[in-house]
């Protein structure tokens, strides 16, 4: 199967999930360029056992929750720096970094990467739960105690925002 | 909740200019694939250099066991070996 295909096919299908996971156009792009240079590499070992979706599917929830950890250990240690003084405070918090009309996602960070990767399926992809664990790899009822959690978070969430 | 799970639904996704995201993908990719070949370029380069060592200083170890052989002959007065050596030569 041909890259350029694959790309043009899929380019908003990835997009669309992404561009609600994370939060601003560098973080989104970034994240895109990962998803897709995965594809690229691990193209020629797909051998159409699962719909191409699905494995589009797969590289990108793992590639977004492994990129959404790694932003998450990357501002916990610029917190602990600047909190211990070795690092000027320059106050990059991420909420600030929110893009301007997309207050709809700030209650979305305050769930943990797969929280919010399984309420974006859940809710806006409108994938079952069955469906998402086969996705995420995980229990289903993982999935479903995942979903519960997030839902909670985030009902709390909307009602300080209202 | 749900109202708010609606919005984020109709929320309106702004497309970003996907030609130009290629165009970095394919970079990144490239990039990627000439590092294995840099790391075997680096990896032949050091092995010569190696190899070229090791022979360098067997061939200067050669010479350092003509003059240790001949720097272990016994002295002799009337033969001076290291002059005969260096006459010699």
């Amino acid at each position: 199967m041909d890259f350029h295909e694959v790309y043009n096919n899929h380019q908003k299908l990835v997009w669309n999930l992404i561009s609600r996971f994370v939060f601003t156009k560098e973080d989104r792009e970034d994240l895109f360029q990962d998803v897709f240079i995965k594809i690229h590499k691990a193209l020629p070992k797909f051998k159409g056992e699962s719909k191409i979706e699905t494995w589009i599917y797969r590289i990108t929830i793992n590639t977004g929750i492994n990129y959404a950890k790694k932003q998450q250990r990357q501002r916990f240690l610029g917190d602990l720096l600047r909190k211990s003084g070795i690092v000027r405070d320059k106050e990059e918090d991420i909420s600030q970094k929110v893009e301007t009309g997309n207050s709809l996602l700030k209650p979305l960070e305050s769930l943990n990467p797969k929280q919010r990767m399984i309420i974006l399926l859940a809710e806006v992809q409108e994938m079952n739960l069955v469906e998402i664990a086969e996705h995420m790899k995980i229990p289903v009822g993982t999935v479903k105690s995942n979903l519960h959690r997030a839902k909670e978070i985030l009902k709390k969430e909307v009602i300080i925002d209202e | 909740m749900s109202k708010y799970i609606d919005r984020l639904k109709d929320m309106k996704i702004q497309n970003p200019d996907f030609d130009n995201l290629l165009e970095k993908i394919e970079k990144r990719t490239q990039k990627r694939n000439m590092l294995p070949r840099l790391a075997l370029a680096g990896s032949l380069a050091a092995m010569l250099i190696v190899f070229g060592l090791y022979f360098y200083s067997d061939s200067q170890g050669q010479n350092e066991s003509i003059m240790a052989y001949v720097m272990d002959q016994n002295y002799n007065n009337n033969q001076d070996p290291i002059l005969d050596f260096v006459f010699e030569e």
